[in-house]
């Protein structure tokens, strides 16, 4: 029997009705997938797995999109970390977003990589503002979900800010793409005359700290029976009001209070709150291993990576700014004021972040 | 085994991190294990030649090739400074850092 074209319609119609609301109705699936010979309570948890299964969670974005200020990051926080916590199947709304920071940004990028190799599916609904589509299409975001943004090359370059920034992402060491990678961030401003060059004794030194922290994520972040990619995100800006250039890398592994906890956990006056129960805050775990003149794994020979990167940014007159867990350390001199407390929200991972001044170099 | 060990030609232009599962193919662990050590077994003195590389050389690698000699296979220092001979041209701040990591890991 030939089907008429009305008749299609309106069977195509009830399908995705039916789809639809088996996304998000409890009660729809519980009445639909309810097996006879199981039990009330049975039937109900099944219900409940399989809307987790199959509903799609969406995640409002703030409008502004950062993590250096406070009275943004939580909210920031609160939508990134979803993406690993709301189910297998996750869009994200990104419509009201108007301002993406560059650390914000590259922790996003981290967890959403994470994500993807957890088998999470992952869709986006693209900002309204064309400018903050340009920056998700300059980072990879877009082509990382499949999506369009409907820009061209040139309406991108067209933002003088979003031209300069730069992304690589990671997986495991290759130090070949790395130094490449590098170079031609560093480089990346040579055609531009209004911008200083970097000197070539300072770019050395870039590659330097860049490895290092990279080599630490996959040493400490990733533990040896991690079973999935081991992946980092390094971003880099050029900030034309500052004159300085900002680099962000950021994992989303360990994190690096849990780390230090876990090698300093037999020496728990190290680890312990003097006077009171409980651990020390993040803060202080993550300004101890950075400060601390013993590696972190108290074996002979280490305790290189954090400290000597710290070193070396201070001699530029740089600043570092590490986000990790619930806490926050800094040194040098800060653009934006950070307080230091035990916050609400975690980062669920590493973020670091170098700023490097020009004119000093 | 040749008495000269030119980094860049011989092992790797990209030096890697510290240990071999970080790092496959590119890191200090490999090459003190693999060149430093049957070198210094074969000949009265080495010269390791730093320069020629692309990638920059991180403490971490320098510090396991090098420091290692004295914290896993036991030289001391009086030997490592007869026995190897180190040039670095271009960057001469490495031959001092190498030997400050030699020094603290006869300290340990």
């Amino acid at each position: 029997m030939k089907l008429n074209n009305k008749f299609k319609r309106k069977l195509l119609s009830k399908e995705k009705q039916y789809n639809s609301r088996l996304e998000g109705d409890y009660k729809f699936i519980y009445r639909k997938k309810r097996d006879p010979k199981l039990s009330i309570k049975r039937n109900k948890r099944k219900a409940k797995s399989i809307k987790t299964r199959v509903s799609l969670a969406v995640i409002s974005f703030p409008k502004k999109f950062d993590i250096y200020h406070e009275s943004n990051k939580r909210q920031t926080l609160k939508a990134t970390n979803g993406i690993l916590s709301k189910g297998r199947r996750v869009k994200l709304d990104l419509y009201k977003v108007e301002v993406f920071s560059a650390a914000a940004t590259a922790y996003l990028l981290s967890v959403i990589h994470k994500a993807l190799s957890f088998g999470i599916v992952v869709r986006c609904s693209l900002p309204k503002s064309e400018k903050s589509r340009a920056v998700l299409q300059k980072v990879g975001l877009i082509d990382l979900l499949n999506q369009s943004s409907g820009l061209s090359s040139s309406q991108v370059s067209s933002y003088p800010d979003v031209k300069r920034w730069y992304v690589h992402k990671g997986i495991d060491w290759d130090g070949e793409e790395l130094s490449r990678s590098i170079n031609e961030f560093t480089n990346a401003h040579l055609d531009d005359t209004d911008i200083r060059q970097i000197p070539d004794q300072h770019r050395k030194r870039i590659e330097r700290n860049i490895k290092e922290l990279i080599g630490n994520i996959l040493e400490h972040a990733y533990q040896e029976n991690y079973k999935y990619d081991r992946h980092w995100i390094l971003f880099g800006m050029y900030r034309e009001e500052k004159e300085e250039l900002v680099l962000v890398i950021s994992d989303s592994g360990a994190t690096i209070p849990k780390t230090y906890v876990h090698y300093h956990k037999d020496k728990p006056t190290m680890i312990e709150r003097v006077g009171r129960k409980g651990l020390k805050t993040d803060d202080d775990l993550i300004k101890m291993a950075v400060q601390e003149k013993v590696s972190g794994t108290r074996i002979s020979g280490r305790g290189y990576g954090l400290k000597s990167v710290e070193k070396s940014v201070s001699k530029t007159g740089g600043s570092l700014l590490i986000f990790s867990r619930k806490g926050q350390y800094m040194s040098g001199k800060q653009i934006f004021s950070v307080k230091l407390r035990n916050r609400g929200e975690s980062v669920n991972g590493t973020v670091i972040n170098i700023s490097l001044p020009l004119e000093t170099m | 085994m040749n008495s000269t060990i030119h980094i860049a030609n011989d092992y790797t232009k990209y030096p890697g991190l510290r240990y071999e599962r970080l790092s496959e193919g590119a890191s200090g662990e490999k090459f003190r294990d693999e060149f430093l050590i049957p070198a210094l077994k074969e000949h009265e003195s080495i010269t390791i030649v730093l320069d020629g590389n692309i990638g920059e050389y991180l403490p971490s690698f320098l510090e396991e090739c090098f420091g290692g000699l004295v914290r896993i296979n036991n030289y001391s220092v009086s030997q490592f400074n007869k026995k190897v001979n180190l040039i670095s041209s271009l960057d001469p701040n490495l031959i001092e850092d190498i030997r400050h990591y030699v020094d603290k890991a006869s300290k340990k």
